[in-house]
């Protein structure tokens, strides 16, 4: 299936690593150039250079989201190497902080931070590039979430909460953008395979006493802790393949939506 | 993108027009061999041809899936023909009758909502009895069903349609909590208003009624404008419900289960 990306271009936050990178890294394999933007310099070249060396166009953008400066050197950037973004993906995200926290034990600046990292951020990219979109007559702002938003865990309340503003925030925008050729869709991770959860799968391996055998960690977890009908935690391969897909052309009717990657684990309409 | 559909054996019902057909083309266009279900023989087969004559593969299972015989019988040639199905794409459904659009609450009949049950959920279900359980053997495989953003945006109309296309959702979601670990992901593509025969037919009757210019292009944004607003201002193509169940039916959506993509212009407003 050709999804008509020769020659697009994407931004993609939070590219240093993870589902960012892959995101990236799919993008440009159909042919998008790719502004790759993360808050590390030394990862966010890693990525660049993985897509330059499989023959694909890329441009780093360093910058904090959570601040207007960083987001205006980033969107600068971008505007200046390619005159204008098509694609937005705002994937950067992310919860700090112990998991294992319960609503009494997570301070009102942590929600704060999370909201400024997990919601504004999306705002300040979206406020800077989807207005040339606009203009352009064509354009994309995918933003990712998490399955939390939605499905509560009796935890990380910090991020559900901010995780399911950007749901919010994604169909408002999608009732103005739409006329003017440019959509705005979601995607719902569920647990995927990023650094951060391999980290988890060793805290796991640690907390029950289980084999070090990241495939049975994951088996276990999904059947015996967090019970999901897909029995893995996902690859992030498989949010990108979502992404590409949603920022095709052949997606043009797609706007407001919500596509969960989740393996399952949301287990309401 | 390689959607790694070569080879996979997929059967879509309501393909003798419309949202089916295109769906079965679209399937045959990525390599695979389609069954392509209808009620009518003469546009079932018609189908056929468009794909064999593309350089597709494709065969014809003509019957009513209200009825269990006839649920048989599909299943039958299918399997004779293909050995098993890996995807399964009910489509089939709609059913409303002309007029049905005008009707008030007091006036949809036990009748209609039974009707309406049985073609949009229950024959959804005798597919997946039929074909689903072969797919949990092989350890892979597809159910992807076809609902209606009016399922869950209310419309004060289409009351039998909409309770029955919601059903299917929920029907989806429990379904996908039990295959998923014999690798098959149970899933949903929400169409809004798609220009399909029924759509064209509506399109004049807009015109007529209304005394709109006869553009059907200026009458599908006026209604989405001005009679049922909506974000994209213009009737949705049933390529691009193809296109949405082509993705889900690809093994790149191996982890997307109990999911719903809307394919809407936007229609629905709430998360």
């Amino acid at each position: 299936m050709d999804l008509k990306l020769d020659g697009k271009r994407a931004l993609v936050t939070g590219a240093s690593s993870g589902i960012g990178k892959e995101t990236a890294l799919t993008l440009a394999r159909e042919g998008a150039a790719v502004v790759v933007a993360g808050r590390n310099r030394e990862r966010t070249e890693a990525t660049a250079r993985l897509i330059g060396d499989a023959g694909g166009r890329a441009v780093v953008a360093t910058g904090d989201l959570t601040s207007d400066e960083g987001a205006n050197a980033i969107a600068d950037i971008a505007l200046e190497a390619l005159g204008g973004i098509d694609i937005l993906v705002n994937n950067a995200g992310g919860s700090d902080g112990d998991a294992s926290r319960s609503w009494r034990d997570i301070p009102p600046a942590d929600y704060v931070d999370s909201y400024q990292l997990n919601l504004i951020a999306a705002v300040r990219l979206v406020q800077r590039l989807a207005p040339g979109m606009v203009e352009r007559g064509w354009g994309r702002v995918i933003n990712i979430s998490s399955a939390v938003g939605r499905q509560a865990m009796n935890a990380l309340l910090h991020y559900g909460t901010a995780k399911i503003a950007l749901e919010n925030l994604t169909l408002n925008l999608s009732m103005d953008l739409a006329k003017h050729g440019v959509t705005a869709n979601v995607i719902v991770p569920g647990m995927i395979l990023t650094d951060v959860a391999e980290d988890f799968l060793v805290q796991l391996r640690d907390r029950f006493g289980w084999p070090d055998d990241a495939e049975e960690i994951m088996r276990r977890y999904t059947a015996e802790v967090a019970p999901q009908p897909v029995p893995r935690f996902g690859d992030p391969t498989e949010i990108a393949a979502a992404v590409a897909f949603l920022a095709s052309p052949l997606s043009n009717y797609t706007t407001g939506a919500t596509l969960r990657v989740d393996g399952g684990m949301t287990r309401c309409l | 993108m390689d959607l790694k559909l070569d080879g996979k054996r997929a059967l879509v019902t309501g393909a003798s027009s419309g949202i089916g057909r295109e769906i079965a083309q679209a399937l045959a266009r990525e390599g695979a061999t389609v069954v392509v279900c209808g009620r009518n023989r003469e546009r079932t087969e018609e189908t056929v041809t468009m794909i064999t004559e593309a350089g597709g593969k494709a065969l014809a299972a003509v019957g009513d899936l209200t009825s269990d015989d006839d649920a048989d019988a599909i299943a039958k040639t299918a399997t004779d023909a293909l050995g098993g199905i890996d995807i399964l794409v009910n489509n089939a459904g709609g059913g409303s009758e002309s007029g049905d659009s005008a009707l008030k609450w007091h006036e949809f009949t036990p009748e209609k909502f039974h009707r309406s049950y049985d073609l949009n959920l229950v024959a959804a279900a005798r597919m997946v009895n039929r074909l689903a359980p072969a797919m949990c053997e092989r350890g892979w495989g597809r159910v992807i069903n076809i609902s209606s953003s009016v399922g869950k945006t209310a419309m004060a109309s289409l009351h039998h349609y909409g309770a029955a296309k919601m059903a299917l959702e929920n029907y989806t979601l429990n379904l996908s909590m039990d295959l998923a670990k014999q690798g098959v992901t149970v899933n949903v593509v929400v169409p809004g208003l798609i220009l399909t025969d029924v759509a064209q037919g509506f399109i004049h009757y807009l015109r007529d009624s209304r005394g709109w210019p006869d553009d059907p292009a200026e009458i599908q944004r006026r209604y989405t404008v001005e009679v049922f607003p909506q974000p994209v201002p213009r009737f949705g193509r049933p390529q691009e419900i193809a296109a949405a169940v082509t993705f889900l039916a690809s093994p790149l959506s191996d982890y997307t289960t109990g999911a719903t993509l809307r394919v809407d212009g936007g229609m629905t407003r709430c998360l």
